[in-house]
């Protein structure tokens, strides 16, 4: 209760706009825009969006997915880069963190929330599902920070 | 192409092509093919197309043909060994298609075995993909 009174108040008011201001400064300047990862994301939505949209039978991309994946490009916390988008024929959007074809990490995003991931380290190869509940999972994280640091 | 009457079975050195269709299945910037072109849907069989006894012409009008049906692009082709298709539960099998005859490729065979969780099937796509062929473009005249 109390929390929600403060949360309220004047001060957590003008605390919130001056933090919101801070993101989006961070957010849409220009080193640190994941405008381009936003864009990528929309580019193959549009193209994915309709069923069939390989003429092999693929699922359409659902609005549910282009969600979860610009949610979780907004979640990415900054200083983490961006990944390439592709999509996949069961209608998931595939998120990519490349260095090269033996080091990468690939992160399926589902319209159910479910994250589906698998990596190549040279030798090792992890792989799994994570729930995306707004939050990037510190399991991808990791696995990104990974791909970054060969 | 491979008599369609004495379809071998494939060996492990055998080259085999799969052709890219969306842009987003290579890396513009070193043409290296993304897993993408190696998930299988629905089915737990991926198609490719067997370089055995086919001249390079040949390939390439599989390729031309397969596009064509889907009336998608033909963005070139990747090749991979049948060896570093055949890891985990994956072996490659001949599957010639005789017919339609707008669909013919006795040269046809599916990489199966996929298992049916989306994660291993990402983790085995990522090992076919490092060893397959960086993009090749059809340089024939006829495109």
């Amino acid at each position: 209760m109390v929390v929600t009174l403060q949360g309220f108040s004047p001060a957590a008011k003008f605390l919130r706009q001056a933090n919101q201001k801070a993101f989006n400064d961070h957010h849409t300047a220009v080193t640190f825009s994941k405008q381009p990862a936003y864009n990528e994301i929309g580019e193959v939505y549009n193209k994915c969006c309709i069923p069939n949209w390989d003429a092999h039978g693929a699922e359409p991309v659902q609005p549910d997915t282009l969600q979860n994946a610009y949610d979780f490009i907004k979640a990415l916390p900054f200083g983490y880069p961006l990944p390439s988008v592709g999509a996949e024929p069961d209608g998931h959007l595939t998120l990519e963190w490349y260095f090269a074809t033996n080091w990468l990490l690939s992160v399926s995003v589902s319209p159910d929330g479910a994250l589906y991931y698998a990596a190549l380290f040279a030798g090792e190869d992890p792989r799994g599902t994570c729930r995306f509940d707004g939050e990037v999972p510190e399991t991808i994280l990791y696995w990104i920070r990974r791909v970054c640091v060969p | 192409m491979i008599d369609p009457n004495q379809i071998p079975p494939v060996s492990d050195d055998e080259l085999l092509a799969r052709f890219i269709t969306q842009v987003k299945q290579y890396r513009p910037n070193d043409q290296s093919v993304k897993p993408d072109l190696f998930i299988p849907f629905r089915r737990t069989e991926l198609s490719v197309t067997r370089h055995r006894e086919a001249t390079t012409e040949e390939l390439w009008r599989v390729g031309h043909d397969v596009a064509a049906l889907r009336q998608q692009t033909l963005h070139g082709r990747s090749d991979v060994r049948a060896s570093d298709c055949a890891i985990e539960s994956l072996s490659v099998v001949p599957k010639p298609i005789l017919s339609p005859v707008e669909r013919y490729n006795p040269n046809h065979a599916n990489i199966a075995g996929f298992p049916f969780s989306k994660e291993d099937q990402k983790a085995l796509a990522i090992k076919i993909a490092h060893k397959a062929s960086k993009r090749i473009l059809n340089t024939l005249s006829y495109k």
